[in-house]
């Protein structure tokens, strides 16, 4: 991809200051995203995926979280140093955000219309009348069938699929340039899943909006996205093309986390498995946080965290084994 | 300005609105519904209905009993006071204050509840507490005390009742919005708003307010039964409504003069009170059932 680049994130790092010590969710993650580009960030649960996140749209939780350094640059501004009430303009309207749970994204009392017409009232001056017609738009274009009766209805009238597929209305409503999509297909059914996906690639093509796509789903990543960051305890370990994740994983936890997938052509007795748990992220362990429970850590990986090493272009690594050559 | 409070009202009403309206009504306590609805009526158009002139005297026909008794006629159904007044349409004229310092009351209580719920439930953190620690004050007076002060320092009046019972009452629908507001804020759906740029007013009036307006009512309905209880209280200890205008409480108080020879006085401005207050008690019991998502069926 040699087109415009959307969002650059350098060395974030948002902590959470606790009773217990300061969590560091997020510790020194830097990406880039291109127009149209799909970023897979994979990891553990609690390795710092959704905060990083939330990070992008400044919506950590407060009082405890604070982004305590970096830089998010949107279309070459820093976020980090806008107002909150400029940052209100920017969310919804150049960053949107899809969550988890369809069933609780939408507010029960308020008709789908009225939701989906909601960040264009906010963000653009318009005319009632193309209001409605925008939500009609935005309505036919996630597949709705019938938007003109379907804007009238309620949430509770809407199956789970249908409703994510409004929620991608109100967040596409304002052509966002980047959409996050926080697990967007975990509690739909495996076929709406498809679909959904499917559906968003299409929506991305048409829009042009850059996508990054948070999920533990490794099958969901091998089909949608052109790009793959993997963190562990708060940090990206790796980053680079979708092939070279899949075909030459570099990070002994990268290996481990498509060694656990299972294979159908395989018949394993056992399914892989990565020993141990992540760190507690009030406690990470010096050096490579991975360490303990890499099955070819050495002396060093214990005592220093790994340097970046380019293995070739776009394909980022922090692991000794890969630095080992060089230095 | 005018036609954006009309759509929000259309709106409020939206939203209590059921899908299944025929069902829900089949349900709905009807002899409570009717009983507040006379009572609406009499309110409203007391003077209209009223069978006789209220505060006209009839010196020849002084306290007469109800109808069904010796001495009693049809033109005095509830009797007559010692002045020869129609009981009957003291009653209904009666009606009046009740209704104004109960609707008042009830309004004013649940606007400034509202606001102070919603704002403190919504935003959280230094508001939140000084919000609150004020409710606690306003929600640890000892009421009908209270009241009877403030109504002995300002003097006996209507608008003065109204003012004193605002200031006892709005301070527990305050508590009970926050607690509401805080487990509709947790929701999925608040998080999407933000994040599609929705200001903090926004939020709460649009996707919060909806939420607990359902809680709002019910909690109204059980404060009118109060309110009508206290207004009644405080016009029997004679620091409420002032004499010439009748009032149920009053009343009740001018009656117990007479409670061994004319018992009609005091008793049937008594059962207003008691249907009404009984009434709200029960369409308040039946909302909660109705609204109560834990007994709602889809």
């Amino acid at each position: 991809m040699t087109s415009t680049k959307v969002l650059e994130v350098k060395d974030l790092k948002t902590y959470f200051f606790t009773s217990r010590g300061v969590v560091k969710a997020v510790d020194g993650v830097s990406f880039e995203l291109a127009e149209g580009e799909t970023l897979g960030l994979v990891g553990e649960s609690g390795c710092g995926k959704t905060i990083t996140c939330q990070s992008v749209l400044r919506l950590v939780p407060a009082p405890a979280g604070r982004i305590v350094g970096g830089e998010i640059i949107l279309e070459g501004e820093n976020l980090l140093s806008k107002k909150e009430k400029e940052m209100a303009h920017i969310r919804g309207y150049k960053v949107s955000m899809i969550l988890q749970d369809p069933m609780a994204s939408l507010n029960p009392v308020l008709t789908i219309g009225a939701q989906v017409a909601e960040p264009i009232r906010i963000h653009q001056r318009l005319a009632t009348r193309s209001v409605w017609e925008k939500v009609k738009e935005m309505l036919r274009l996630v597949r709705i069938p019938s938007p003109e009766v379907r804007m009238k209805e309620y949430p509770h009238q809407m199956s789970g699929g249908m409703r994510q597929r409004v929620v991608g209305a109100i967040m596409l409503s304002c052509q966002p340039r980047l959409l996050i999509a926080d697990e967007p297909t975990t509690s739909l059914d495996v076929t709406i899943q498809a679909q959904y996906l499917k559906l968003l690639k299409e929506l991305q093509a048409q829009q042009k909006f850059a996508l990054i796509v948070v999920t533990h789903d490794l099958g969901i990543v091998a089909k949608i996205c052109d790009r793959v960051a993997v963190m562990y305890a708060g940090k990206i370990v790796e980053n680079g093309d979708v092939r070279d994740i899949f075909y030459h994983p570099a990070h002994p936890y990268t290996q481990a986390l498509l060694g656990s997938l299972p294979k159908i052509f395989e018949r394993e007795e056992q399914l892989m498995t990565i020993e141990g748990q992540p760190p507690e992220l009030h406690a990470l362990p010096q050096g490579c946080s991975f360490a303990p429970r890499c099955s070819v850590a050495q002396d060093l990986c214990r005592r220093e965290y790994p340097p970046l090493s380019v293995l070739k272009e776009g394909h980022l690594v922090h692991c000794w084994l890969c630095a080992s050559g060089k230095g | 300005m005018e036609t954006q409070g009309i759509i929000g009202m259309s709106r409020l009403f939206k939203y209590v609105n059921m899908p299944n309206i025929k069902k829900t009504m089949r349900k709905a306590p009807w002899i409570p519904v009717v009983i507040l609805l006379i009572f609406l009526v009499c309110g409203l158009f007391g003077g209209q209905l009223a069978p006789r002139d209220p505060f006209k005297s009839n010196l020849e026909a002084p306290l007469l009993p109800p109808f069904w008794q010796q001495g009693g006629s049809w033109k005095y159904p509830m009797g007559t006071d010692y002045m020869g007044k129609d009981v009957l349409s003291l009653v209904i004229a009666g009606a009046r204050v009740s209704l104004y310092v109960g609707f008042g009351v009830v309004l004013i209580c649940a606007f400034i509840g509202v606001l102070v719920g919603l704002v403190s439930g919504y935003l959280g953190g230094w508001v939140d507490t000084v919000l609150m620690r004020i409710t606690d004050v306003f929600l640890s007076m000892p009421a009908l005390l209270f009241a009877m002060f403030i109504a002995a320092i300002l003097g006996p009046g209507i608008n003065k009742i109204i003012l004193v019972l605002t200031v006892l009452g709005w301070a527990g629908y305050a508590r009970i919005i926050r607690g509401e507001v805080l487990r509709v804020k947790q929701g999925d759906f608040v998080s999407l708003a933000v994040i599609a740029g929705a200001s903090k007013a926004k939020i709460m009036w649009r996707h919060i307010f909806p939420n607990i307006a359902n809680t709002m009512i019910i909690v109204a309905t059980f404060h009118l039964g109060v309110v009508i209880v206290a207004e009644s209280s405080l016009s029997f200890l004679g620091v409420g409504v002032p004499p010439p205008t009748p009032a149920w409480g009053s009343m009740c108080a001018v009656g117990r003069d007479y409670i061994h020879t004319a018992w009609w006085l005091s008793f049937f401005p008594g059962m207003a009170i008691f249907f009404v207050v009984l009434s709200a008690n029960l369409l308040g019991d039946w909302l909660r059932f109705r609204f109560d998502p834990k007994f709602r069926q889809l």
